[in-house]
């Protein structure tokens, strides 16, 4: 995503949930939301990481002052 | 965390073992109903070509035949959804065949004989187009397309040019030319790999019962039965609700059964034949025409200091595709480096699209590629600043808090722990003194995996239990499950019966794949097994006559906080059940947010014949953090079994097309896979390190043990030759070639 982010690495934002967190980041750098999300939900190659843990409730994942999120490919397995 | 265990870490006999070894075991082709009929796939003898006209009118009218079909019988897929397209092409090919072996119709028959009668009588129009064959020449600009449609979508973007590749992922961290600027010693490597098939022996065979309300019924092969129904569904817009799959005994597997390839057509066969309909693939056209492991070309450059550190980091990936999108190219830069705490790098990966079968999934999917890369840099680099390869790699492992170059934080792991007990092990310090032969070591990681799995545990009067699950029992997974519900229902293992349930018959349950079935429905049992106690607390209660809160659980007895003797065995009140309320069933439905990775470290001795080129390994020891050992020996099975497909991979085996695109190997004699008169004893050391997101410390095992041997086997080879081969498989045309035997 750093092509749409000028190059940077990470950001601080404001929100209560993954989704939202995800609308503030497109507010802010357009076209993220479409890199990350398609109808509505995450990508099935996109792993949201929130604060260590895989964001098991998807874009409703409850984020919190200090929370870290990461996104990442999906690993499946063999 | 439970320290104490009874049944964990023992090790009971698998309750499979004897049916499969008397013959017993209900595999998909032993599936037999009344009036069934056989299926036969039309399948391109081209590489590329695009499909004029297809006349199937004497087929239909061959005396037995009762379906004939062709794409013209899947549903209209909106234009606007090109992967719903790849997915039905492949299924049955459109305007054009991509590979050789792709189906074009499907015919249904009273006999197998008959139906493959019927499929020569299919005329077919073909304009033969040229295949690409090379990632190389895939790639040119002027190079023909597989699918007019494709642009590369690059870091994301699409960027509106057509092309065979379909996709660029790129991940940097801290500043990788800095970082080669601070670095002493730099090694710079090319590496090619070829596809590799999985090797399984049990052919793809599936059985559907289409019935006339709308319902059908399967019986197949597969590493996940909710996963054959989502595709079945998605395919052919059916609902969930009226397909029920029952998943058979799996004969192999290692990710080549997490896709399908032939029950929508079995599906479709039918429903219009109105008859049950089998198909059981060829071996031949399980290699043609399945999901092997991408062959791949990775360019890994490293550099170090004197005192060992690695300062950087690079790396540029290619995977093939084969004919469709979809591929381990954008996980596989998460896979790369992430042993190693470097703070510097950059990883670019991209998926390339070439005329040979759709790629699938190959245990540690993408891993075993990037290690074999990584790890023979990483030797080079030890030799070039003067350290043993054991001390190099304990100067730069992964530690708890470690970030790889993709992002990954690493947890509690034992990467240390494997590396210090490899540098101690009696292999890695006894001789090695004759010519032509060599030791390798290589050190590899996988993440494993969490996500959905559910259990069901119902109480018999008896005290036993019987316990279901929908994970498919691909290594002895049923035992190490029921051995994690008996130790919280403080039974002993022979008192659970386990068994794998249909879509029908217990709740939605991931894959088993991605080192995850163990760790994750493991879980869903341990929730169930408490439920189950929660719910017998009560009953205890009521007979003892105490409020709820006074009930304890332990060791396999109800005990009450104010009476000694007023207790219950688990046993005693199973038998009361029906005096106090009625049958229990416990319940767990899980989604693990988090998981223990894997990490493994191999030692392999080797020796080479000077005149033949022949690779003899000589002595093999593996040496993997696999967290608690539910059941060690079933661990080191998982571990040596890796160790033989590594070595197969390492030396002989891959698939190989003439230029026109003809596969030239597709029969089990010309695919050579390791037996046991290659192989070695192979030793095994467990290092339990337990993972801190499961009670008793569980850790997948079944991955981390295959990301290393084709590394260390190319290590050693490199050690006995004094040369490097830069290609896999590491034949003996090969090593006399580099041995300068012959040119």
């Amino acid at each position: 995503m750093r092509d749409l982010t000028g190059g940077q690495l990470s950001v601080e934002l404001e929100a209560q949930t993954l989704g939202q967190l995800i609308d503030v980041l497109d507010d802010r750098y357009p076209g993220v939301r479409d890199r990350l999300c398609n109808k509505g939900q995450l990508r099935k190659d996109i792993v949201a990481i929130v604060d260590d843990k895989e964001a098991e409730l998807g874009l409703m994942q409850p984020i919190s002052e200090s929370t870290e999120v990461r996104f990442l490919p999906f690993m499946g397995g063999g | 965390m439970t320290t104490e265990f009874k049944v964990i870490g023992t090790k009971p006999i698998r309750p499979d073992v004897i049916d499969k070894v008397m013959g017993r075991a209900i595999f998909a082709p032993d599936i037999m109903i009344s009036g069934l009929l056989h299926g036969k796939i039309l399948r391109s003898p081209y590489a590329h070509a695009r499909i004029l006209s297809i006349d199937t009118s004497a087929a239909e009218a061959l005396p037995g035949v009762y379906a004939v079909i062709t794409s013209k019988d899947l549903p209209q897929t909106p234009a606007d959804n090109a992967e719903l397209k790849y997915s039905r092409d492949n299924f049955l090919a459109g305007e054009k065949v991509l590979y050789e072996g792709h189906p074009i119709a499907a015919v249904a028959a009273d006999s197998i004989h008959t139906a493959e009668d019927a499929i020569k009588l299919i005329r077919i129009n073909y304009e033969i187009l040229t295949p690409i064959m090379d990632m190389r020449e895939a790639m040119k600009e002027n190079s023909p397309k597989l699918h007019e449609n494709i642009r590369l979508k690059s870091l994301g973007q699409d960027n509106g040019r057509p092309g065979n590749i379909s996709l660029h992922v790129q991940h940097i961290l801290g500043d990788p030319e800095k970082g080669f600027a601070e670095a002493d010693e730099i090694v710079d490597r090319e590496f090619t790999t070829t596809m590799v098939h999985q090797g399984y022996l049990e052919a793809q065979s599936s059985t559907v019962l289409w019935n006339p309300d709308g319902n059908l019924t399967v019986w197949t092969t597969t590493q996940g039965a909710f996963s054959v129904q989502s595709e079945i569904s998605r395919i052919l817009d059916i609902s969930l609700s009226k397909i029920r799959v029952i998943p058979t005994e799996v004969g192999g597997a290692f990710g080549s059964k997490l896709r399908i390839y032939i029950e929508p057509v079995v599906v479709l066969l039918s429903k219009f034949a109105n008859r049950p309909v089998k198909i059981t693939m060829t071996q031949s056209e399980v290699l043609k025409a399945t999901g092997p492991t991408p062959g791949t070309i990775m360019r890994v450059k490293m550099g170090a200091k004197r005192n060992g550190k690695i300062t950087s980091a690079t790396a540029e990936l290619y995977f093939e595709a084969g004919a469709f999108p979809g591929s381990t190219a954008g996980g596989s830069p998460r896979l790369i480096f992430t042993e190693y705490d470097i703070p510097n790098g950059q990883v670019d990966a991209f998926e390339v699209l070439v005329n040979k079968t759709h790629v699938g999934a190959y245990r540690a999917p993408g891993d075993v590629q990037v290690t074999y890369s990584m790890e023979q840099v990483v030797d080079e680099l030890a030799q070039k600043v003067n350290m043993d390869p054991i001390d190099f790699r304990l100067i730069n492992v992964a530690h708890e808090g470690s970030i790889s170059i993709s992002g990954t934080i690493h947890k509690k792991i034992g990467a240390q722990q494997v590396l210090e007990a490899v540098k101690n092990h009696p292999h890695y310090k006894s001789p090695l003194k004759e010519a032509n032969m060599g030791r390798g070591v290589a050190f590899g990681y996988w993440p494993n995996n969490g996500r959905d799995s559910s259990c069901i545990i119902n109480v018999n009067s008896d005290g036993s239990v019987t316990l279901v699950t929908g994970s498919v029992d691909l290594s002895g997974t049923r035992l190490t499950i029921a051995m994690q519900a008996a130790e919280v229902l403080g039974i002993s293992v022979d008192q659970v019966k386990s068994s794998v349930g249909d879509t029908s018959s217990i709740g939605y349950t991931g894959s088993s794949g991605g080192s995850r079935t163990t760790f994750a429905t493991g879980l869903a049992a341990i929730q169930a097994a408490k439920d189950v106690i929660n719910q017998m607390s009560i009953r205890a209660a009521s007979l003892l006559n105490v409020p709820v809160s006074e009930i304890t659980f332990e060791r396999g007895f109800f005990t009450t906080s104010t009476s000694s003797s007023a207790k219950l065995s688990f046993s005693e009140l199973a038998g009361k059940l029906n005096q106090t309320g009625g049958p229990i069933t416990g319940k767990g439905n899980v989604s693990p947010s988090s998981w223990g990775a894997g990490f493994a470290c191999h030692i392999a001795d080797v020796e080479v014949d000077p005149e033949t080129g022949k690779v003899s390994i000589l002595r093999y020891t593996a040496i993997q953090d696999v967290g608690k050992a539910v059941h060690p020996t079933l661990v080191e099975g998982q571990m040596q079994g890796a160790v033989v497909q590594g070595i197969g991979w390492a030396l002989w085996e891959g698939l190989f097309y003439d230029t026109q695109g003809r596969m030239l190997n597709s029969n089990r004699l010309d695919y050579k896979i390791a037996t046991f008169v290659d192989i070695p004893h192979i030793e095994t050391e467990l290092i339990e390190v337990p993972s801190p997101f499961h009670p008793f410390g569980v850790r997948g095992v079944a991955e981390p043990a295959f990301v290393p041997p084709t590394a260390t086997i190319a290590n050693a080879v490199a050690d006995a030759l004094g040369k490097r081969i830069y290609s896999l498989p590491m034949t003996p045309e090969k090593i006399l070639r580099t041995m300068d035997v012959i040119d």
